[in-house]
């Protein structure tokens, strides 16, 4: 890694606790030229997907989506400097475009599109002076947090999947965040095995998730993986985690798979950014 | 053959000036090939100008200007050998260095005419673009043969003439000329210096 060069992994805002292994210095840095984006501090991120049952009514909910994502950007930047746009266009190319440059000035809608049962979404954002997995992020909260009928691409997503956040079958989003250190998911190495209805003791164990959650198919496995909503809890006993449903969520719109008697044992910790991300309150399992 | 190359920042306005210069060459019964690329994975501009019914080739992935010069060079050759038009209209990111982008394109060998480059300024964010990020905006603007400072619908009073005296002393000599791509304010002076 040469600083000279000015490579900016280091900014990518990845979470190492103690006695990480930070893999952004394992490519090739002699051949490193900063590129433009490099060079403006910019990024930008994004992905497709599909809307279903879209209409004016959706229009606006994906709209609110990305003015909550210029909230986020302003809120880390200080100004909304770059672009957050979409583009909703049916099979045969026909759609329109929401753009958002300015806050005050809101999103700008261009064309008109009939009310369609199912339309697909381009979703992208290339800004300046954020982490770009944050960005992901977010723009993935706002989405699911719109209301709107949606399913996410995976493979638009390929890119963001190394440090925990995946979509699931159902093309929802879900996190993954490790504050052990490595980054990554660990889960699936507990060797525990449940069968339908067991009780899961993954929250029993010394590794850290921001957000987690559990799942079991019919082989007791654990489907960490495979699903879409978000735990922030460390402690939950043997409490059966009732992951398909039955989530609540308290005045601050955070999830309590568990129940609301449980305790909170990140609360404290990365604060801005989970903290963030759990005060969206809205469900969509 | 003429290439254009419309370099600016995001959001300032390029692929609505793109999708109004190929509406007007259209018009004038000249063949565009327009060539579109975003920074990052996911592009909506070729979405956008396809729902618009304009015909244009993405190229998604990377930025042309660096990781994705060889793609660039690659696809004006198809371009010039499978379309021939008389001009290619190219939208680099708004992240991207225009004079980067007019290397690739004398080196790809198409024997263009000639390839210019169009800056666009957007004036809502001259001020905030100038106080963060100046060098990189000075250099985005740099290569220019001429540079629209667009949006002049939005601008407050007074707003125009200090981004133009700021573009007039950092680049002597360049033409400055406000625009509104949307209202279509000033395009027929543009569509004439382009010629
Ligand atoms: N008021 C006003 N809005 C404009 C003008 N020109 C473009 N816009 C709007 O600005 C927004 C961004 O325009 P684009 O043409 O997509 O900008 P761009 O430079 O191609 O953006 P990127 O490709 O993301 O860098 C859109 O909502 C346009 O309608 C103008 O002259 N006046
Ligand atoms: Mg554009």
């Amino acid at each position: 890694m040469s600083e000279e060069k000015e490579c900016r992994c280091h900014e990518h805002g990845h979470h190492h606790g103690e006695g990480e292994e930070c893999h952004c210095h394992d490519h090739d840095h002699g051949e490193h030229e900063r590129t433009s984006i490099e060079e403006a501090g910019g990024c930008a991120a994004g992905f497709t997907g599909t809307i279903e049952n879209f209409n004016t009514d959706a229009e606006m909910k994906l709209a609110d989506a990305l003015m909550a994502v210029g909230r986020y950007v302003q809120g880390e930047s200080g100004s909304l400097l770059g672009h957050i746009k979409a583009a909703v266009y049916t099979e045969d190319g026909k759609g329109i475009t929401l753009n958002l440059i300015d806050m005050d000035n809101g999103v700008e809608h261009h064309g008109t599109m009939p009310r369609a049962d199912r339309v697909k979404f381009n979703f992208m954002c290339a800004v300046l002076d954020v982490d770009e997995h944050e960005l992901t992020h977010e723009m993935m909260h706002a989405i699911d947090d719109s209301g709107l009928d949606y399913k996410i691409d995976p493979e638009s997503l390929h890119h963001h999947d190394h440090d925990g956040c995946d979509v699931d079958g159902e093309g929802h989003h879900h996190h993954h965040h490790d504050h052990d250190g490595d980054g990554e998911c660990h889960c699936h190495e507990h060797g525990h095995h449940h069968g339908e209805g067991g009780e899961c003791h993954c929250h029993d164990h010394e590794h850290h998730h921001g957000r987690r959650s559990h799942d079991y198919d019919e082989d007791g496995e654990c489907q960490c993986h495979h699903h879409d909503h978000h735990h922030h809890d460390h402690d939950d006993g043997d409490d059966d985690c009732g992951c398909g449903g039955g989530h609540h969520h308290d005045e601050d719109g955070e999830r309590h798979c568990h129940g609301d008697a449980e305790k909170k044992a990140d609360s404290g910790e990365k604060k801005g950014f989970f903290s963030r991300l759990l005060g969206k309150g809205k469900k969509k399992d | 053959m003429i290439v254009y190359i419309i370099g600016g920042f995001l959001g300032s306005g390029k692929t609505s000036l793109l999708m109004r210069l190929a509406t007007m060459f259209s018009e004038r019964k000249q063949k565009v090939a327009i060539l579109v690329n975003e920074s990052g994975e996911i592009g909506v501009d070729g979405a956008t100008l396809k729902a618009q019914g304009y015909d244009a080739i993405e190229l998604p992935s990377g930025c042309i200007c660096c990781s994705l010069s060889g793609t660039l060079q690659g696809a004006l050759v198809n371009i010039k050998n499978d379309i021939d038009p008389d001009i290619i209209v190219i939208e680099p990111t708004g992240l991207a260095l225009p004079h980067k982008v007019r290397d690739l394109v004398h080196n790809a060998c198409i024997d263009e005419e000639k390839d210019v480059i169009i800056g666009i300024a957007d004036i809502q964010r001259f001020n905030d673009l100038i106080k963060k990020k100046e060098e990189f905006f000075t250099r985005q603007m740099q290569g220019s043969d001429f540079i629209l400072i667009n949006k002049s619908d939005l601008a407050k009073p007074g707003e125009i003439e200090s981004a133009t005296a700021w573009l007039n002393d950092r680049f002597p000599g360049k033409e400055v000329v406000p625009v509104s791509v949307k209202e279509g304010t000033n395009l027929e002076k543009v569509y004439g210096m382009m010629q």
